[in-house]
C-alpha cells in the first residue's frame, strides 16, 4: 500500500490492489490507516531521500491529502506543545523505553529546584529532539525492509512488508544502504548502551540478515536480565523457526527439527506471558505448519484470525489456512482415485505413472492396488479378466523396475487357478480381510487365527507368496503382542524362502518385523541393522511408505538409545519424502519426533506432537495407538510437573487396555501403564502407590514372559525407596537394577548407542554411588561402582579391538563386550610403587574424591552440585582461552577455586615424589588440572606433581602395563610431521603454521638419526602413516579438524596430494587409527587444536582424537584441551622431545618440564596458561 | 466541473441489481466501489476526487443496458476499467512542486485556524477517546512501535485494533477540524463582508 500511495507501483500489482479497493470494505479503511502512517512518518523525517520526494511530488499530488497534512502537522505541534506543558503524558508511555523521559522524571521529583528546571530542559529535548540509536537503527531496519519483509516468520518491531519469493536472479528488495545504516546504528547502540532493548533490536538485525547464530545469541542475551519479555521469547521462537526452516531444506541433518521445536518452546513461553501477542501466535502457526503439524498449524491460524482479520498479515494467514485445507483435501482425492489412475496408466501403457501410484500403495498389510485388482479378478465377467491383465501387467512391471517377483508369481497363479481353488483362494483372502479388521481392534490372538486358517488355505492350493504374507502378519501381530519367541521363530522360518523366490518386498517388511522384535529383547544394534536393511531394500524398490516406515523405526531405535540427534537425522529424511503417507506412519512420525523433544527437555514442543498424535490415533480408533497416544501425554504432563492431568492420562490409557484384558496386547497396554503411573506417582511423592505400581507392572510383564521393561520397573522401585529413605529396600533393589543395567549394556554393540544410552542411563550409577557412600558408608564398593560405570567400552577396544562399521546412520565403531572392570583390590596390586591415582565421581549434589595408592585408599566428599561445578569449569576455560588481560585475574581465581574444590581435600594424602594419575568425571574432563593453583603455596599443580590423565583407574592400569612392554627409554625413532600442505581451496579458513615446520625439524635433532620428517607438501597421507608404523614416536603439528556429528570423521589435515583426490585422502581421520595396529609406536604427541576433548559422555568420559591411538595400543598420547596457538606451543614441544631425549625424562616428567619453563619464560605473556596448560599426558605411567 | 450523480431511481436500482440480486448487499458493494473509486482519483492526485468517482459511476449505470447482458465477472472490474479511461481521458497525474507545499504558519503567540479547532474538536471526544488519540500518536520509530504494544496490552485488544480505533477517532478528529475551519473562514469572510 505504501508503494501504491508513493507512485511505485508497476501496472499489474495496481491492478490487483485497485480491483481490492472496489470490492473490500476493509482494505479501503486499510489504506486510509497506511495513509496517515505515511503522514506521520514524513513529518517526522521517518522516510528515506526516495520516499520523500515521491512523497512531495506523487503523495501530495490531491489536495485532500495536503489537507491531511495540514491537520497531521496541527495535531503534532498539538502533542508537542501538551508534552511540554504536562511532561506526565510523555512519561506515563514512556517507561518501557529507556532513551525516553520518565527514567529521568522520578529522580527529579526529589532533586532540586535547579536541577528540577535542568532535569526539565533534558527530558524536553529529549522528548522532542532526542531519538536513540536503537530507535534510529529500528527505523532504518523498518526502511530497509518496506518492500519485502526478510524472513516470514514476525520479527516484533519490524513493520508489514510482502514476503517475496523471487524466482531467478531478480534483484534483492533490500535497501542494502539503508540496511547497513541500521547495522551501524543498534552495533553502536549496543557499544554505548548495552542492556536488554538493545541486544533485542541487534537480535533483530541479525534475524533480518539471516545471521541466525548471532540473533539467537543476542535475544538469548536480552532474556537473561528481562526473562518474562513475551516479545524477546517471540523474536527467539522466530530465529530458531527460521534457523530450523533454513537447516530442513539444506537436506543435511535434522537439526532443524531441533530447532523447530525450540522455536514452539520459546513461542508458546511468549503466549504464556501474554496470550494476545499477534508475533508469538503468528510465529506458532507457522511453526507447526513446518514441523510439520498440519492440524495444529490450522487451528493455530484460526486463532490468529480471531485476533486479527484484517491487516496484510491476516491475509497472509487466511492464504497459508487455505493452502493447509486444500493440502489435506487433496489428499483425500488422491487416495480415491488410485486404483482407477493406475488402471489408466495400465491401459495407456504409461509405466511411469502406473510404477509411481504403485509404489505409493504399500502399506504393512501389502498393497492396496494388488488388493484390489486379486478381489476384482476373483469376480465375474470383463472387470475380472481386465483386473487379471491389469495384475500381469504390475508383475511385469514390479519385475523389471524392481527385481521383485511376488506380484508376478500371484497373477500367474491366479490367471491359472480352477473354479475350486479360485474359491478357497476367494475364502482365505476375506479371512485375512478380516483379520487385518480384528487386528485394528487390537484383537490379535482373533485376528492371528484368522491368518494361521487363511495362510492354510493359500498352501493348500500352492500360493506361497500369499501363504508366507499370512505368516509375516502372524509374525506382526506375534510382535505387537509381545510374544516374541513366537515372532523370531516365524521369522527365522519365512525370511530364508523370501529371499530365494526374491519377494524382496515381503522380505523388507519382515526385516522390519525382526527390528521390532530385536528391539523388544534391548538389542539395539541388530535392531538397527535390520532395520537399515530393511530401509536400503526399500529405497532400492522405491517404495516410499516402507522406507519413511524404516526411517522412522531407525529413528525411533536412535531415539530409544538416547541419540537424538541421529534420531532427527532419520526423521529429516521421512519428512522430505512425500507428505501423503498414511494417519499410523504419521502418528509414528510424530510421537518419534516428541520423544527427541523429551528428551531434549522440550516439553511443550512434545506436547504438540503428542496432541497431533492424540488427533490421528483418535480417527485411527486402534486401541494402541489410543493407548499409547494417553500414556505419553501424560508423561509429558508429568514432565511439566502437572501430575493430576499426567495421572489423569496414563488411566486414560490403562482404559483402553482393560476391555482387552484377555488378550496379550491388553495386559501389554495395562503393564506399560501400571509402569508410568509408578513414575508419576513417584515423582509426585507418593511412594506407596508408586512401588505397588511399579509391583503390578512387572508381575503383568512377568505373565507376559516380557521382560523389556524388568530394568525400568526395578529402577523406579529403587528410586522409590531411595525417595522415602527406605535404605534396606534400597540396598535390596540396587543389585538387581544393576544387573539388568549390565545386561542392556552387553546387548549394544555400537559404540555411538552405548554411549549415549549411557551417558542418559549413568544416573542409576550415579546413585549407585551417592546411595553406596552416604547411604551405607561403603566407600569401596562405592569406587567399584564409579569404576563399573566408567570408559568401559575404551576398554573393551583396548582388549578385543574395534570394528569401524559403516552404516546409514554414519560410521560407527562395533565394540565386542565383555572385558569387567578391575576390583579395588586389583587395582592397588597392579598399580607401580610410583604412582598414585586420583579419581573424581560428580553426583547431581556432591563430588566424591578417592586417593588410592598401593596400600592407601581414602575417600572424601565435597559439597556442591553438579551444575555449579559444570559452570565453574566452563567460565575457568573461558577465561583461560579469552586472551584478554580482564579475564586473567578472573582465571587465576577460578584455578584457586578449583583448587580448593579438586585438591585441597585430599591434599595431605597426595605424595609429591608420585606420579599423579587424574582419573576425572563428566565436566571435570575440561579441566587443566596441571594449572590448578594452590591457595596456600600460589603454586601450579604442575609445579608440584607429574600428571596423568586417564578415563578410569582400569584404563590407566591396562596403558601402564603395555608401556611397560613397550620398553624402558632408549634412543627413539621419531615422525616429526610439520606444517603439512593441505588443500588450501578446501580449507580456507585455515592458515599455515609456519612455526610447525621448526617444531618437526628441531624436535628430530634430538631423536635417531633415521628419524623421519615429514614437512610441507612431503607430509602425504601414505607416508605418513606407513612411517607411524614404524616409529617409536610420533609427533603431528598440524591442523586438527573436529566434526562435530561424528568423532570417527574428525581429522588431522595432511599435504594435499599432487594430482587431486577425495579430501578424505589428504588427511589421518580418526576411524582409520581405531583400525590400526600400532604395536610399535609408543608415543603419540597431538600438537594441534583440542586433540585432547572433542565431547565427554556421562559414562565413557572423553572422546578425543587421543583414545583411537590409546586403542590401537599407544599407552601413552600427549593432548590439548583447546585452542592452541601454534608459535609458544612449538616452544613448548622443542623443549619437551629435548627433555624427553636429552635428558632421559618420562613422558610426563618431560611434559612437566616444558611446561615449567614456560611458567617462567621471559616473555610474561607465555606465562599466562592459555599458552601451556592445554596440553597434557593421556594414558598411563611410563618409563620412556 | 464534473458531474455530481444524477442517477434516476430506476438506473440506480438497475445499478443496484446488477451488483447483486440482494439488495442490501448490493448496497454495501455500492458504497465499497464508491469508497474505492475515491481513493482510487485522490491517489492519482485528483482534487475533485468524489465527483469523478461519480462520474465513473454515472458512465457506468448509463451503459449498464449494453453492459449487463454480455459482461462476466466481478463489475468492480469493470468500474476500475471506467475510472481508468477518466484518468486518461484528464490527460496527467496532476502534480505539484515542492515548493507549493502548505507549510505550517501558525507561530505559538497567534495559533492558527486549525490550531483553536484542534483545541474545540478535542472537547468533543469523549475522554477515553481523546486519551487513545493522543496517546497513540506519542513517539516516533521503535518506540512507538513499542508503546502501541503497551497501549494494546493495558487495553486487552491487539495492536491491530488498536490501529483501526485510533484512525477511526483521528479521521473524527479530522473531519471536524476541517468543518470547524471551514465554518471559521465562512465567518470570517462574512465579518470582512460586514466592515
Amino acid at each position: 500500500m505504501r508503494r501504491y500511495l508513493l507512485g511505485q507501483l508497476d501496472e499489474a500489482e495496481e491492478e490487483a490492489l485497485e480491483l481490492r479497493l472496489l470490492t473490500e470494505a476493509d482494505y479501503v479503511e486499510e489504506l486510509d490507516i497506511v495513509t496517515d502512517e505515511l503522514i506521520s512518518q514524513y513529518l517526522a523525517g521517518g522516510l528515506s531521500v526516495d520516499e520523500r520526494e515521491r512523497f512531495e511530488r506523487v503523495f501530495l499530488a490531491s489536495s485532500q491529502r495536503r489537507q491531511k497534512l495540514s491537520f497531521a502537522r496541527t495535531l503534532q505541534d498539538y502533542l508537542e506543545e501538551e508534552r511540554a506543558a504536562t511532561p506526565a503524558r510523555s512519561a506515563r508511555r514512556a517507561q518501557p523505553r529507556p532513551s525516553q523521559p520518565r527514567r529521568f522524571f522520578k529522580p527529579m521529583a526529589v532533586a532540586a529546584s535547579v536541577l528540577l528546571l535542568v532535569g526539565l530542559a533534558f527530558v524536553i529535548w529529549r522528548g522532542f529532539f532526542y531519538q536513540s540509536e536503537v530507535g534510529k537503527g529500528m527505523d532504518a531496519l523498518n526502511a530497509a525492509y518496506r518492500h519485502a519483509r526478510p524472513v516470514e516468520a514476525r520479527v516484533s518491531g519490524l513493520g508489514y512488508a510482502p514476503l517475496l519469493t523471487m524466482r531467478g536472479g531478480s534483484a534483492s528488495q533490500v535497501d542494502e544502504q539503508t540496511r547497513d545504516l541500521a547495522g551501524r546504528l543498534l552495533l553502536e547502540a549496543a557499544r554505548n548502551d548495552p542492556g536488554p532493548r538493545t541486544q533485542q533490536a541487534l537480535g533483530r538485525f541479525y534475524l533480518a540478515n539471516h545471521e541466525y547464530d548471532n540473533a539467537i545469541h543476542q535475544f538469548e542475551q536480552a532474556l537473561q536480565s528481562t526473562p518474562a519479555d513475551a516479545q524477546l521469547h517471540s523474536d527467539l521462537g522466530a530465529a530458531y523457526l527460521e534457523r530450523g526452516k533454513a537447516e530442513l531444506s539444506d537436506q543435511q541433518s535434522g537439526k532443524g527439527l531441533e530447532d523447530l521445536g525450540k522455536s514452539i518452546e520459546e513461542i508458546d513461553r511468549a503466549l504464556e506471558l501474554d496470550g494476545s501477542l499477534n508475533e508469538a501466535l503468528y510465529n506458532r502457526a507457522l511453526a507447526h505448519q513446518y514441523m510439520p503439524l498440519p492440524q495444529q498449524a490450522a487451528d493455530d491460524w484460526r486463532k490468529y484470525l480471531e485476533k486479527d482479520s484484517t491487516s496484510p498479515w491476516a491475509e497472509e494467514a487466511k492464504r497459508n489456512l487455505k493452502l493447509l485445507e486444500e493440502k489435506k483435501n487433496d489428499r483425500s482425492r488422491n487416495e480415491q482415485n488410485t486404483l482407477e489412475n493406475f488402471l489408466n496408466a495400465y491401459r495407456q501403457g504409461d509405466d511411469e505413472a502406473a510404477w509411481k501410484l504403485y509404489t505409493r500403495s504399500h502399506n504393512s498389510s501389502g498393497n492396496a492396488i494388488t488388493k484390489a485388482l486379486l478381489d476384482s479378478g476373483l469376480g465375474q465377467g470383463d472387470d475380472a479378466t481386465q483386473s487379471f491383465g491389469a495384475l500381469n501387467y504390475l508383475g511385469q512391471l514390479e519385475t523389471r523396475r524392481a527385481n521383485d517377483a511376488y506380484t508376478s508369481d500371484l497373477s500367474k497363479l491366479y490367471a491359472a487357478a480352477s473354479s475350486p481353488k479360485r474359491a478357497i483362494l476367494s475364502q482365505a483372502r476375506a479371512e485375512v480381510k478380516k483379520g487385518y479388521e480384528l487386528f485394528r481392534q487390537n484383537r490379535i490372538a482373533d485376528s492371528m487365527e484368522l491368518f494361521e486358517t487363511a495362510r492354510g488355505r493359500f498352501a493348500q492350493v500352492g500360493d506361497e507368496g500369499e501363504a508366507l504374507a499370512a505368516d509375516y502378519a502372524i509374525a506382526h501381530g506375534a510382535a505387537v503382542q509381545p510374544d516374541i519367541k513366537r515372532g523370531l521363530d516365524i521369522l527365522a522360518r519365512i525370511m530364508p524362502v523370501c529371499e530365494a523366490k526374491n519377494y524382496r518386498w515381503l522380505l523388507a517388511q519382515c526385516l522390519g518385523e525382526l527390528a521390532h522384535l530385536q528391539l523388544n529383547l534391548n538389542h539395539y544394534s541388530e535392531a538397527i541393522d535390520e532395520s537399515s536393511r530393511a530401509l536400503h531394500l526399500a529405497e532400492e524398490m522405491q517404495d516410499w511408505n516402507g522406507t519413511s516406515d524404516s526411517l522412522v523405526q531407525v529413528a525411533g531405535i536412535h531415539s530409544l538409545s538416547n541419540d537424538e540427534e541421529r534420531s532427527f537425522d532419520f526423521l529429516r529424511r521421512s519428512l522430505a519424502l512425500d507428505d501423503r503417507k498414511d494417519a499410523q506412519h504419521n502418528w509414528g512420525t510424530y510421537i518419534a519426533i516428541s520423544f527427541n523433544y523429551t528428551a531434549m527437555g522440550l516439553y511443550r514442543a512434545s506436547f504438540d506432537c503428542q496432541q497431533e498424535a492424540l488427533q490421528l490415533a483418535l480417527g485411527i480408533k486402534i486401541p494402541l495407538y489410543l493407548s499409547r497416544s494417553y500414556l505419553y501425554l501424560g508423561l509429558t504432563y508429568g514432565q511439566l510437573k502437572l501430575y493430576d492431568e499426567a495421572i489423569r492420562h496414563v488411566q486414560l490409557a490403562y482404559q483402553q487396555g482393560l476391555p482387552l484384558a484377555n488378550e496379550r496386547s491388553g495386559q501389554n497396554m495395562m503393564a506399560m501403564a501400571w509402569l508410568k503411573l509408578g513414575d508419576l506417582y513417584r515423582l509426585s511423592g507418593d511412594q506407596p502407590h508408586a512401588q505397588q505400581a511399579y509391583d503390578e507392572s512387572l508381575c503383568l510383564y512377568d505373565v507376559l514372559e516380557f521382560p523389556h521393561y524388568s530394568y525400568a520397573g526395578h529402577k523406579g522401585k529403587f528410586l522409590s525407596y531411595l525417595a522415602e529413605q527406605n535404605d534396606a529396600q534400597a540396598a535390596q533393589e540396587l543389585p538387581v537394577v544393576l544387573n539388568l543395567f549390565e545386561e542392556n549394556r552387553a546387548k549394544i554393540l555400537d559404540e555411538r548407542q552405548r554411549s549415549f544410552f549411557f551417558d542418559k542411563e549413568q544416573d542409576v550409577y550415579d546413585l549407585a554411588i551417592a546411595f553406596t557412600s552416604s547411604r551405607m558408608g561403603d566407600s569401596q564398593r562405592a569406587f567399584e561402582y564409579s569404576e563399573s560405570c566408567r570408559a568401559r567400552s575404551l576398554r573393551d577396544m583396548i582388549r578385543n579391538g574395534a570394528q569401524v562399521m559403516k552404516g546409514d546412520d554414519g560410521l560407527n565403531l562395533r565394540v565386542p563386550g565383555g572385558v569387567e572392570p578391575l576390583k579395588l583390590a586389583e587395582i592397588q596390586e597392579r598399580l607401580p610403587d610410583d604412582a598414585q591415582i586420583l579419581q573424581y565421581a560428580v553426583l547431581k549434589d556432591q563430588l566424591l574424591v578417592w586417593h588410592l595408592s598401593k596400600s592407601g585408599f581414602t575417600a572424601r566428599t565435597v559439597e556442591i552440585n553438579a551444575e555449579t561445578l559444570a559452570q565453574t569449569v566452563a567460565e575457568v576455560q573461558r577465561r583461560i582461552t579469552s586472551l584478554d588481560e580482564a579475564d586473567r585475574d578472573g582465571a587465576a581465581n577460578g584455578l584457586r577455586k578449583l583448587y580448593d574444590l579438586l585438591i585441597k581435600p585430599v591434599e595431605g594424602l597426595l605424595e609429591h615424589d608420585k606420579l599423579l594419575c587424574i582419573v576425572p568425571d563428566k565436566s571435570l574432563h575440561y579441566v587443566p588440572f596441571n594449572a590448578l593453583i594452590s591457595t596456600a603455596s600460589g603454586k601450579y599443580l604442575v609445579e608440584d606433581y607429574r600428571l596423568v590423565t586417564s578415563s578410569s583407574s582400569s584404563v590407566f592400569i591396562d596403558c601402564t602395563e603395555a608401556a611397560r612392554k613397550a620398553g624402558a627409554p632408549r634412543e627413539e625413532r621419531l615422525l616429526a610431521v610439520g606444517n603439512p600442505s593441505f588443500d588450501r581451496l578446501a580449507y580456507p579458513q585455515l592458515r599455515s603454521l609456519t612455526a610447525a615446520v621448526r617444531e618437526a625439524e628441531r624436535s628430530a635433532e634430538y631423536y635417531q638419526p633415521a628419524s623421519r620428517v615429514l614437512v610441507n607438501e612431503q607430509a602425504q597421507a601414505g607416508i605418513v602413516k606407513a612411517e607411524l608404523a614404524r616409529s617409536d614416536v610420533a609427533h603431528f603439528a598440524a591442523h586438527y579438524l573436529i566434526d562435530p556429528r561424528s568423532s570417527l570423521s574428525s581429522r588431522l589435515l595432511l599435504a594435499k596430494r599432487q594430482g587431486g583426490g577425495a579430501p578424505a585422502n589428504d588427511s589421518l581421520e580418526a576411524s582409520e587409527v581405531y583400525r590400526m595396529k600400532l604395536t610399535h609406536t609408543r608415543l603419540i604427541v597431538l600438537s594441534a587444536c583440542q586433540t585432547g576433548i572433542e565431547r565427554q559422555y556421562g559414562g565413557e568420559g572423553a572422546i578425543s582424537f587421543a583414545r583411537p591411538f590409546i586403542v590401537a595400543g599407544v599407552p601413552v598420547v600427549v593432548a590439548s584441551l583447546w585452542e592452541v596457538d601454534s608459535d609458544p606451543t612449538s616452544d613448548m614441544m622443542i623443549a619437551f622431545h629435548r627433555h624427553r631425549q636429552r635428558d632421559h625424562l618420562p613422558t610426563a616428567e618431560a611434559l612437566r618440564r616444558a611446561q615449567l619453563e614456560m611458567i617462567q619464560n621471559e616473555n610474561t605473556r607465555y606465562r599466562n596458561p592459555y599458552y601451556w596448560a592445554a596440553f597434557q599426558t593421556i594414558g598411563g605411567d611410563a618409563e620412556f | 466541473m464534473r458531474n455530481a450523480l444524477s442517477l434516476t431511481h430506476d438506473t440506480f436500482e438497475a445499478l443496484l441489481q446488477w451488483l447483486d440480486s440482494n439488495r442490501e448487499r448490493a448496497g454495501r458493494k455500492y458504497e465499497v466501489i464508491r469508497s474505492g473509486l475515491i481513493r482510487i482519483f485522490v491517489s492519482k492526485g485528483f482534487s475533485d476526487a468524489e465527483s469523478l468517482a461519480d462520474e465513473v459511476i454515472n458512465r457506468v449505470a448509463g451503459r449498464l443496458s449494453e453492459i449487463e447482458p454480455d459482461y462476466v465477472g466481478e463489475p468492480a472490474r469493470y468500474f476500475r476499467g471506467v475510472a481508468r479511461k477518466i484518468i486518461l481521458e484528464a490527460g496527467r497525474r496532476k502534480e505539484i512542486a515542492t515548493e507549493t507545499l502548505p507549510e505550517s504558519t501558525h507561530t505559538a503567540a497567534e495559533p492558527s485556524d486549525e490550531h483553536e479547532c484542534l483545541l474545540r474538536c478535542l472537547k468533543f471526544l469523549s475522554p477515553e477517546k481523546r486519551e487513545l488519540i493522543l496517546d497513540y500518536h506519542q513517539y516516533e520509530g521503535s518506540g512507538k512501535i513499542e508503546n502501541h504494544r503497551i497501549m494494546a496490552e493495558e487495553l486487552r485488544i491487539s495492536e491491530n485494533a488498536l490501529r483501526v480505533q485510533a484512525h477511526r477517532t483521528r479521521l473524527r478528529l479530522e473531519k471536524c477540524v476541517l468543518e470547524c475551519v471551514e465554518n471559521l473562514r465562512m465567518k470570517r469572510i462574512s465579518s470582512k463582508g460586514a466592515l
